[in-house]
């Protein structure tokens, strides 16, 4: 914590910004159009966008409570705290640099069925039991970047760093530490008025997890090492400590192509792929791998960014692919005291893929602006298991609309949106064999899939208010919330009340 | 790009999981056998995958031989079977050739042949 309020004080003190206008700089960002023109990924782009210096201190406080969780392997609710401070820094007209510190510190409730931190990330490759219980959790996550244009070349350098420590202090005791690294360099070049822009980044992943049991009488239930739609590890499932040390250890490239107009307003168009690769060894069974998890990303997104008179819009349509596959290994008798990986085969497959179209208009008024931002899509997930054969499939349509009001008022900017959304299943199907599966967790997966396969609807709404103090300060309060409604399962409320103070 | 996407494929992966065993019994003295079956009820038998904890029943015997496809791993093998003679006589016979931890069969490859070697109980 010290070290961070070090770092905070030191992101606070570079940012020496000219203070000029800070009214219309903090409604523009209000704008989603303008947000939308924000490129991903890349440590370098930032040169070109739309921002002037500046930097956001804030208190945000988030909560969830899901009566039928989306995942129970990330609970029923949960209640973080949150200090986040973000800046950039225009140091000339050529180049800047951008930073961001954030601590959150909260509480995981009824995480069921996982064991380990980060589950969308590993999954399946996880340890789990019946009982699970609340998890702590606490999470520093620093980044910074430097970036400049030397004629029509521009270049970047950054990374960022997570460190994440979960734990619970009743049987069973997960206890797991999380450092996740990254680093990126961006570079392009500008012809006409479109730049072209280049990032590729290298990842190291590393978590260290155990799981202990103090009471004297004995564990409270059994931990598995899961491997896939309910199949498990029978070898080392139990409460042997030996046997639930365990570590992953990943890493992973991935690299970015992206074209976008000098000014805010044109074409824009990204591709992005990335591979990442984990294995998940035993730590005090001579440390062998016995899972390995490769995961395949594929990201592909066309847009405008357009403005007619009163009106801007930006629309984007996109796909998002995922592909996971994993792989188990064939661990020997572990003779002498040595457990060699004999070979290993792929087991489990899954496959993700998330299209649609999104658009965000806004049409200025002398009295304020309005906004609305519709968007719609479609999502497939499928994911099988060798053998036993084992499978689970749902595909649904997905759409929203947000609307909403930015005001500008003396020393105010006001601004407030609704929205409401739904999901209509498609297609869904289950299968998991009753041999070979233990009836608890075939129960917990038949849970899960009923959370995925339901159709439900949502609403939301949001407020926001900014006060310009003096010159160079303004003080911001920003609620929002969101309801699902799904038929038969009950309702999931969904919070964040943040406050910040920006120059 | 498809370097990036084809990275994830770098680590060799065994294609086919399954092995195709084929089980010999030896009898000692050469007795014949017709057929030979094994009580899947009975807890000391086992052709169990010692990583996955799967236990595959065995088929019968015809002759001194049978066919199976398992998945491939490490196996502890063990059993009583019940056994019919080729004169028509009936026995018991036990297998403990690989009945432990300590004592397991690997069973690698697309195709395997394991020798049973017996010993007559009855």
């Amino acid at each position: 914590m010290r070290r961070l309020l070090v770092i905070s004080f030191m992101l606070l003190s570079i940012a020496a910004v000219d203070a000029q206008d800070l009214s219309s700089r903090r409604m523009a960002r209000q704008s989603s159009v303008l947000r939308a023109s924000e490129i991903d990924g890349s440590v370098a782009a930032y040169l070109y966008g739309p921002w002037s210096s500046y930097t956001e201190a804030g208190v945000l406080l988030k909560g969830r409570d899901e009566k039928a969780p989306e995942y129970v392997q990330e609970g029923n609710g949960e209640n973080l705290g949150i200090v986040d401070i973000r800046t950039l820094v225009r140091m000339d007209s050529l180049s800047a640099v951008r930073g961001s510190v954030r601590y959150s510190n909260g509480l995981r409730r009824n995480v069921c069925w996982n064991s380990s931190s980060d589950f969308r990330l590993l999954y399946p490759y996880v340890m789990a039991d019946s009982i699970g219980g609340n998890l702590s959790r606490e999470q520093y996550e620093f980044s910074g970047s430097y970036a400049a244009r030397r004629g029509r070349w521009h270049y970047g350098l950054g990374a960022q760093y997570r460190a994440l420590h979960e734990y619970r202090q009743v049987d069973p005791r997960p206890r797991n530490i999380v450092s996740d690294l990254s680093a990126s360099a961006s570079a392009g070049y500008q012809f006409g008025g479109s730049v072209l822009d280049l990032t590729v980044s290298y990842r190291k992943y590393v978590q260290s997890q155990n799981v202990d049991f103090f009471n004297e009488r004995g564990a409270n239930t059994t931990e598995f090492h899961f491997t896939g739609l309910g199949s498990h590890f029978y070898r080392y499932m139990g409460s042997n400590s030996s046997l639930l040390q365990t570590r992953y250890e990943g890493e992973g490239v991935s690299m970015a192509a992206s074209i976008f107009p000098v000014s805010v307003y044109g074409f824009r168009a990204r591709l992005a792929a990335s591979s990442f690769n984990i294995a998940h060894c035993l730590t005090n069974q001579s440390d062998v791998p016995y899972t390995y998890l490769y995961t395949r990303t594929l990201f592909a997104s066309a847009g405008h960014i357009g403005h007619d008179g009163d009106l801007s819009y930006s629309i984007d349509l996109y796909g998002d692919l995922e592909d996971r596959r994993g792989t188990e290994s064939v661990i020997d008798n572990g003779g002498g005291g040595y457990y060699a990986e004999l070979m290993h085969f792929k087991m489990y497959s899954a496959t993700s893929f998330e299209g649609g179209l999104r658009g965000t208009f806004e049409l200025a008024r002398p009295y304020g602006t309005w906004t609305v931002a519709p968007s719609a899509c479609y999502d497939r997930f499928f994911s099988d298991y060798e053998y036993p054969y084992r499978k689970m499939m749902f595909s649904d349509f997905r759409a929203s609309i947000e609307a909403g009001f930015i005001k500008d008022w003396k020393s105010w900017i006001f601004s407030g949106s609704v929205a409401g959304g739904c999901v209509k299943a498609l297609s869904d199907e289950l299968e998991i064999p009753d041999d070979y599966t233990i009836p608890e967790i075939k129960d917990a997966y038949e849970a899960l899939f009923a959370r995925h396969t339901s159709d439900l609807r949502s609403a939301g709404l949001r407020l926001y208010a900014e006060k310009m103090l003096s010159r160079r300060f303004s003080l911001g309060l920003d609620a929002s919330c969101k309801r699902l409604f799904l038929s038969g399962a009950g309702n999931s409320d969904y919070y964040e009340l943040s406050i910040s103070v920006n120059f | 790009m498809l370097l990036v996407v084809a990275a994830g494929c770098s680590k060799p992966v065994e294609d086919n999981i399954y092995c195709d065993v084929t089980l010999r019994l030896s009898l000692p003295g050469g007795k014949e056998v017709a057929s030979m079956t094994v009580n899947p009820a009975l807890r000391g038998n086992m052709f169990k995958n010692i990583n996955t904890g799967i236990n595959y029943p065995y088929p019968e015997f015809v002759g001194d031989v049978c066919k199976m496809t398992v998945q491939k791993g490490v196996y502890m093998i063990a059993f009583d079977g019940d056994v019919v003679y080729s004169d028509g006589t009936s026995g018991l016979v036990r297998f403990t050739g690989y009945n432990s931890l300590s004592n397991v069969r690997n069973l690698l490859e697309d195709e395997e042949t394991v020798e049973l070697s017996v010993i007559v109980l009855r």
